[in-house]
């Protein structure tokens, strides 16, 4: 008859608690600058991959006459999608202060204009996510 | 300047957004690229077979 042998494994040696870096500055950075957080974090490659991506729709968005939404709660949808626009950070508070994105809604590209500056609002907050996981030594 | 093909703004957007989504879904650049792609191919490929559904059923 075998007989079942228990042979424990050692235990893998316990990774240090808490954070690489500040939460909050992890948070203000990726949502001020796509792709800080991550460079601040040492990953290079996504850092400036973000940086890069989120940027080009950005300015791709404005160039094609797309428009910053106004907060206006009357109308949800133009909200939503100021709060995505929102996300973009820094970008957002300079082509608000340039006074760009008003948008041109006769243009052909008006709508495709907004497709970029909404996406690149809504990716720069799972930017935001990834940094937080990052932080947390979860990846 | 002014763009006119749909198509090419749909190409980028769709590069970007694979780009995007590579890195946030993979960490070896190599898996990243291969995410990146299929992203980009899922966006192309659903736009167009959706194109040709509304062009067989128009409003």
């Amino acid at each position: 008859m075998a007989t079942r042998t228990t042979s424990k494994k050692p235990a893998p040696p316990a990774a240090p608690a808490g954070p690489v870096k500040p939460l909050w500055m992890v948070y203000l950075l990726a949502w001020f600058v796509p792709g800080a957080a991550h460079l601040w974090l040492g990953r290079w490659q996504k850092g400036l991959t973000f940086l890069a991506a989120i940027l080009i729709m950005f300015v791709a968005g404005l160039w094609l006459q797309g428009r910053l939404f106004p907060f206006e709660p009357a109308e949800p949808l133009v909200a939503l999608a100021a709060v995505a626009d929102v996300g973009l950070g820094l970008p957002y508070v300079l082509a608000k202060i340039a006074g760009a994105g008003a948008g041109e809604a006769r243009a052909l590209t008006h709508e495709y204009g907004n497709a970029f500056l909404i996406t690149a609002g809504l990716l720069n907050a799972l930017v935001l996510i990834d940094a937080h996981d990052i932080a947390l030594r979860r990846k | 300047m002014a763009i006119h093909s749909h198509l090419l703004l749909m190409t980028v957007y769709a590069a970007l957004v694979g780009a995007v989504a590579g890195a946030l879904l993979k960490d070896p650049p190599r898996d990243q690229l291969r995410a990146a792609a299929t992203v980009f191919a899922g966006l192309m490929g659903t736009a167009v077979a959706v194109g040709w559904l509304l062009y067989l059923f128009p409003l």
